[in-house]
Formats: C-alpha cells, sequence, structure tokens
C-alpha cells in the first residue's frame, strides 16, 4: 500500500498551509505574502489569548501595516487590504467565498471537496445588532498552524500539557510556563466553543445527539465528571507552588506572578468549560426526556431543493404574481394595536415587563438565546454579594456555602448567576452606573443602582478578585468552583 | 369542546403578548402555556385561524405569522407590495420577490447538522451574481424553449430588462466600506428588497461589510413553513393550481 490510510486528513492539515498567502498578487512583495499573512494570524491568535477584541477587519488592516513596518518592508492602502483580505476569503474578497481546494481521498479513490477558512465570526464579540463590525477569531485550522509551529513540536491532549506546565513550575522555568499555559487557555476555549456550538446544533436539531461529533468522546458522564476534577486537582497542584513565591529570586518574581495570574484565568475557563459540558449533559437529557418526538421528525423537503430549483426555477410559474403565494406565509402581522379596557390585564403585563426593560439600552442578542436572561433574579441574588462589598470590602464565594436547599436552587435557576461571578473572578472591572454598553456586570450593577441607591457609593470603584487559602471549597451538585474572593481594589 | 374563564383569559393574554411581540422565547412564563397547557394552545389556534394567522412553535420560540393570501393582516411584506402597487412599478416588485427567493434558497440547507449559522453569511456580491444566473437561465429558455406560460414569459423579459439594463452595477467603496444603496442599483436594490425580512429581525443587514446574516429564527420560519411534507404539497399545490387554471383559461379562449 503506498497511500496510507488517513491520507486525506493529512492533506486537510496540510492545505491551509500550503495556501496561505498564495492568492494575492503583491507585486515585489509576494514573496513575503506567506510570511506576513501567518504574522497577521498569529497576532490575532494573541488577542484572543488575552481576551482582547480588537480583531476585526479593520484592526488586521493597522496590524498588517505595523507588521510591515517591523519587516522594513514599503506599503500601501493597496497592497494591505490585498493582505487583508485574501487572508479572510477565497478568491474575490466581495463574495467573501471560503477557501477551497481539491483533494484526493483514499478511501473514495476520488478528488473531493474542502473548504476552510483562516478567520471565523468571534459571535460572542460580534455585537452586530448594536451596530458594531463583526469581530474575527482563528478557525480550528488555523489555530492548528499554530501549533505545529510552536517551539516543541509535540501534540500534546489536554492532561499532558497541564503536567508539562506542573513540571515547567516545578523547574522555576517560569517564562516557558508561561507559554504552556496559554496553549492551555487556547485548548480550553476550543473546548468551550465546540461546547457553545454544539449545543445551538442539539437545541435547533435534536438529531445532532446521535450524530457522531466526536466532541467528547464516548465517555460516559461520571468518567466525564472524574477527568474534571482530576484536572482541577493538577491546577490545585500548580497553584500550590505559589507558597514558594517569597523564597524565589527577585529577578524570577516577575515572570511567576504574570505565570500565576494566567494560570488562574486558565483555571477558571477550565471551570467554566466544566459548567457548559454539564449543562449540555443535562440540555440532552431534557430534550431526551421531553420531546422524543423531534427525534422523529425528519424535514424531508427544503425550500431551496424541491420549491425552488426543482420547481420554480425549473418550471416557471403560471404567473409571476404565484411567488407571492410563497413568500407572503413568511412574515408576522403588523397591527397597530389599540388595547380595549377587557384587556387591561394583559397590557399591565406589558406595561411592568416593558419598565423592567427600559434600563437596558440593549436587548438585541436575544434574538440568539435560548432563554432569557432573569434580571430580576440577578439583582435579588446580587444584592446580597454588594452588601457584603459595601460592608466589608468582599465577597467570598464560600458564603454561598451557607445557603439552605432552597436559596442553593434559586442560584442555580439559570447559568448567568455562576457565570456573571466568574466575569467578575476573570478579569477586572470598575463600577460605573452610567455605562450603556454590553459588560453584563456593569448593567447588574445599574440595576443594583435602580434598586438602591446605597449602592452608587461603589461608583467607580474596581472590582478584583484573588483565591482564597483554604481546605474549603464549594462544590453544589456538579458544580466546583475554587474559592474566589472577589474584593474592592483600594 | 368547552373551556373555562380562566383558560380564555390565558389564551387571551398570551395571544395580544404574541401580536405584540411576534416572536416570543419559549422560556417566556406566558409562552411556556402554549407549550403545557392543551386547551390554551387550542383557544389560541383558533383564534389565530380565525385572523388568518398562524402560531407555531419550535424548541426556542414561539412565532406569530400571517397565512398569506387569507391573513387580514398588513406585514412588513404587503407594505412592500404596498410601495410597488403601480403598473409601471410592478417588475420591481417581481424582481424584489426573486431576490427574497434566490436568498432563501441560498441559505436554506438540505443537510441540518453540519453547518453554522455564521459561515452562512451571504455577501451583496455573491447574491447579485446568483440572481443574475437564475435570470439569465430563464432569458435563455424563454428563447430557445416554449416551456413557461405566456405571462410568466413576459414578465422575465421585463424582470430581465429591468435588472441588466436599466439597474447599473454599484462601486465599492474604498476599503471594503459599503457600497452605494441606491434602489437604482443591484446591489441597492437588493438591499431594499430585503427590507421587510430585516423589518421582522429575521436577517441582520450588514451592508456596510456587503454582508447579509440569516438568524435563527428564519431558519425556524424556514423550517416550519416550508420543510413539511404538508406544507410542501400545499405549496405546491397553490402554484399549479393557478397555472392549471390559466391554461385551461387559455384553452377555452381558443
Amino acid at each position: 500500500m503506498t497511500i496510507e490510510q488517513g491520507f486525506f486528513n493529512r492533506m486537510k492539515k496540510l492545505q491551509p498551509i500550503r495556501m496561505l498567502g498564495t492568492g494575492m498578487d503583491l507585486g515585489e512583495l509576494n514573496e513575503y505574502a506567506h510570511e506576513i499573512c501567518f504574522l497577521l494570524i498569529q497576532n490575532i491568535f494573541k488577542r484572543e489569548l488575552r481576551e482582547n477584541p480588537n480583531r476585526t477587519r479593520n484592526d488586521m488592516l493597522l496590524l498588517t501595516e505595523k507588521i510591515m513596518a517591523d519587516m522594513n518592508l514599503e506599503s500601501s492602502n493597496e497592497i494591505i487590504d490585498r493582505i487583508v483580505d485574501g487572508t479572510l476569503w477565497y478568491r474575490d474578497p466581495n463574495k467573501q467565498e471560503a477557501f477551497e481546494a481539491k483533494l484526493y481521498n483514499e478511501a473514495t479513490k476520488t478528488k473531493e471537496d474542502y473548504f476552510f477558512r483562516y478567520f471565523k465570526v468571534d459571535r460572542d464579540n460580534s455585537h452586530w445588532e448594536q451596530g458594531g463590525s463583526t469581530v474575527y477569531m482563528l478557525t480550528e485550522e488555523s489555530q492548528e498552524m499554530i501549533f505545529i509551529t510552536r517551539e516543541i513540536l509535540e501534540e500534546f491532549g489536554f492532561d499532558l500539557e497541564q503536567f508539562y506546565t506542573l513540571q515547567l513550575i516545578k523547574t522555576g522555568n517560569f517564562s516557558k510556563a508561561r507559554n504552556s499555559i496559554d496553549h492551555l487557555i487556547a485548548r480550553v476555549r476550543v473546548l468551550i466553543n465546540r461546547e457553545k456550538e454544539y449545543r445551538r446544533d442539539i437545541i435547533r436539531d435534536p438529531q445532532n445527539i446521535f450524530m457522531d461529533r466526536n466532541i467528547r468522546g464516548k465517555k460516559t458522564e461520571d468518567e466525564i465528571r472524574a477527568q474534571f476534577e482530576e484536572e482541577q486537582e493538577v491546577f490545585q497542584n500548580m497553584l500550590a507552588w505559589k507558597n514558594r513565591y517569597e523564597s524565589l529570586p527577585n529577578d524570577k518574581k516577575g515572570e511567576a506572578e504574570v505565570m500565576f495570574e494566567n494560570l488562574e484565568r486558565a483555571r477558571s475557563l477550565h471551570n467554566n468549560l466544566a459548567q457548559h459540558v454539564m449543562g449540555n449533559l443535562a440540555l440532552e437529557m431534557e430534550i431526551r426526556v421531553k420531546y422524543p418526538e423531534s427525534f422523529w421528525n425528519i424535514s424531508t423537503f427544503s425550500f431551496k431543493k424541491d420549491i425552488w430549483q426543482n420547481h420554480i426555477v425549473k418550471n416557471g410559474l403560471g404567473s409571476m404574481d404565484d411567488l407571492e403565494l410563497v413568500i407572503s406565509r413568511l412574515f408576522s402581522p403588523e397591527i397597530e394595536f389599540i388595547y380595549p379596557l377587557d384587556w387591561a390585564w394583559s397590557e399591565q403585563i406589558l406595561q411592568t415587563k416593558r419598565k423592567i426593560r427600559k434600563p437596558e439600552t440593549y436587548d438585541g442578542d436575544e434574538g440568539w438565546e435560548f432563554r432569557e436572561t432573569d434580571w430580576n433574579l440577578l439583582v435579588e441574588l446580587y444584592e446580597e454579594v454588594f452588601y457584603a462589598l459595601l460592608e466589608k470590602g468582599e465577597f467570598s464565594i464560600l458564603e454561598l456555602n451557607n445557603k439552605n436547599e432552597n436559596e442553593r436552587k434559586r442560584w442555580l435557576s439559570q447559568k448567568e448567576n455562576i457565570d456573571l461571578f466568574m466575569m467578575f473572578v476573570i478579569s477586572q472591572v470598575t463600577l460605573d452606573f452610567q455605562y450603556t454598553g454590553d459588560d453584563e456586570r456593569l448593567k447588574l450593577y445599574r440595576l443594583l443602582c435602580d434598586k438602591d441607591q446605597v449602592f452608587k457609593s461603589l461608583q467607580n470603584r474596581k472590582i478584583a478578585s484573588t483565591i482564597e487559602d483554604t481546605v474549603e471549597v464549594f462544590k453544589w451538585q456538579e458544580l466546583f468552583i475554587s474559592p474566589y474572593i472577589i474584593y474592592l481594589e483600594e | 369542546m368547552s373551556y373555562t374563564n380562566e383558560e380564555i383569559r390565558k389564551a387571551s393574554e398570551l395571544f395580544f403578548h404574541l401580536i405584540d411581540k411576534k416572536i416570543l422565547p419559549a422560556s417566556n412564563v406566558l409562552a411556556s402555556q402554549y407549550y403545557d397547557d392543551n386547551s390554551v394552545r387550542e383557544i389560541i389556534n383558533n383564534m389565530a385561524a380565525e385572523g388568518g394567522l398562524q402560531v407555531f412553535a419550535t424548541r426556542q420560540n414561539l412565532h406569530l405569522v400571517a397565512k398569506g393570501e387569507n391573513s387580514f393582516f398588513a406585514t412588513t411584506y404587503t407594505q412592500m407590495k404596498e410601495k410597488y402597487k403601480k403598473l409601471d412599478r410592478k417588475k420591481h416588485f417581481y424582481l424584489a420577490n426573486i431576490i427574497i427567493c434566490v436568498f432563501l434558497a441560498e441559505i436554506d440547507r438540505d443537510n441540518v447538522y453540519t453547518y453554522r449559522i455564521e459561515d452562512l453569511a451571504i455577501s451583496y456580491y455573491k447574491l447579485e451574481e446568483l440572481v443574475t444566473h437564475t435570470l439569465d437561465s430563464w432569458k435563455k429558455r424563454n428563447t430557445t424553449e416554449e416551456n413557461f406560460s405566456e405571462q410568466f414569459a413576459i414578465a422575465i423579459d421585463d424582470i430581465y430588462h429591468l435588472w441588466s439594463v436599466e439597474m447599473s452595477h454599484s462601486k465599492t467603496a474604498k476599503g471594503g466600506g459599503g457600497f452605494s444603496l441606491s434602489a437604482q442599483t443591484r446591489l441597492g436594490f437588493i438591499n431594499e428588497a430585503l427590507k421587510p425580512l430585516e423589518q421582522e429581525n429575521l436577517i441582520i443587514n450588514l451592508s456596510r461589510e456587503n454582508r447579509i446574516i440569516p438568524k435563527e429564527e428564519l431558519y425556524e420560519r424556514l423550517e416550519a413553513l416550508y420543510h413539511g411534507g404538508d406544507r410542501y404539497e400545499e405549496i405546491i399545490e397553490l402554484i399549479q393550481y393557478t397555472k392549471k387554471e390559466q391554461e385551461d383559461a387559455e384553452t377555452s379562449e381558443d
């Protein structure tokens, strides 16, 4: 056998590398195209790791300009446009098409179409409905390029990468450990994204539950849970080395500090991943139990093929007016509605609903969500947290351990409750009740201030987080969170 | 079939809320009654049917739509139709319909497992190309074959002329920042034609990035309104019936 099994899949990985920077005409600079494109991808990747959302097409133009300046290359706007567009899209940038190659598949012995992109839309950061530009992130294909070109050319699994990081920390190799943590973070991000996409997929079509998507192998729920616990333990081990911080030579301290900060971030992201996975497992179960019929409904017709292509395009219509019959059913009625007195109570509900909504200047993303966030509940729950901040200047997640069963249920009733706490943990924030953007923490703060003026005294204070040095843990059902404290920075 | 006052009250409350919002998330307190309470669901379906409306539920959202021809109610679509009411503007309305169909066909998927909504954004230029292809192929068959009905064939010639002669190509602004939105240009007219979908909140129109992004709700409507076997039969019958009727009329004239 000259052609081994898996050849097709190997080619899939090579193709993005092979095609990078080839589809653009930069004249004399053609020999640099490949390198500039890779640097662009690498820089976007770095911003992604640092949670920097400046990753729009415009940002890419600026980055490319900078890269070329650093390389001492002469650039023009036109050249920069071509580089960025040629990395974003294949051929005519106006059509925004995916890259396309024909690859030989050893299984079918034929050439098959393979499509890929270097960048994809970062939906969480593209606030289209608030007028924002599209924010891009790396696809798994282009991440792969970053990974295989790293200094240590080894393919690590998550656990191995963790242990490797631990070794580096033990030997005091902090800058290398930091690199390695970046990869951990990237990996967790990929996994979180997969879970998010999987969630959308199974909501849209439950039959996806049965598709072999290989998102977490064939593991049972218990095995997955055990794996998460093990991974958390390794993080714990790594963080335990923080105790040695004082004994470090001064020149190492700075490095160690940054490294441990990143490690903390990696751990909380890992926590977040665990929540996504457990949430999805629960959703799978819910769909299986509550909507068994959804596995039977297989749509056999499509608008594309059956109505448009095979019917209208092929045969034409009796009259062009008939198109109207096809389309008109797609739309909702527009009614200038005046509520009769009898329906006053229904208006009442609408009105109170509106009132709650008024302070929030955006609710655009709503359409993408499965559930609406219950902000009333959030405000009620966080009142206590903010009182603690007012009185003691800090709040530990462990304080929630004192809650009774009912209170716990309320905290667990929507995932935003805990997510919001983790958002405070992951990055610092300065409180501002006049803020109108879409940071949910600040929205929460504004709503709290609306409810009780006393919170306004926290205006402009910064909230940071730290981890408590204790053996006590926060563990409710499947939810495990490290003993974080959020506190007001002096 | 008799309902309690309480059931009727609940159903009406939800119905009016739905008229106000058009789409409610399934988790909404009122909307959840449609899922959980058979009586409420029946009452609402009846109320909707009486008004030429249709309510349908997906796992994520409860939708209220007008039932096409039989509805008393205006929609963003009928508002567009109103705009092209004058006889000489009729071909504009036809063209807009074709653009909507081409767009829907392009984003629709036979295989629902393997796509990412955000990858399905379609560029204005791509859509322009697809519309041109469709019209070209109709036009070509119009001159070589005689399969199309007379009325359809005449309309094709008009629309083809409108699209390829009367409307000009749009110029891209430098740096990819959008294009002229004048309805005299092809891209501008695409923007115009998709307005009803945009106003209905079914697409995100990102014209300054040259792209149109279909929203989850649009896929839900495609799935519920066109993918089912019954719905398919219904639509095909609707179009074929008129076609047959016309043929009959033509033969009786002869």
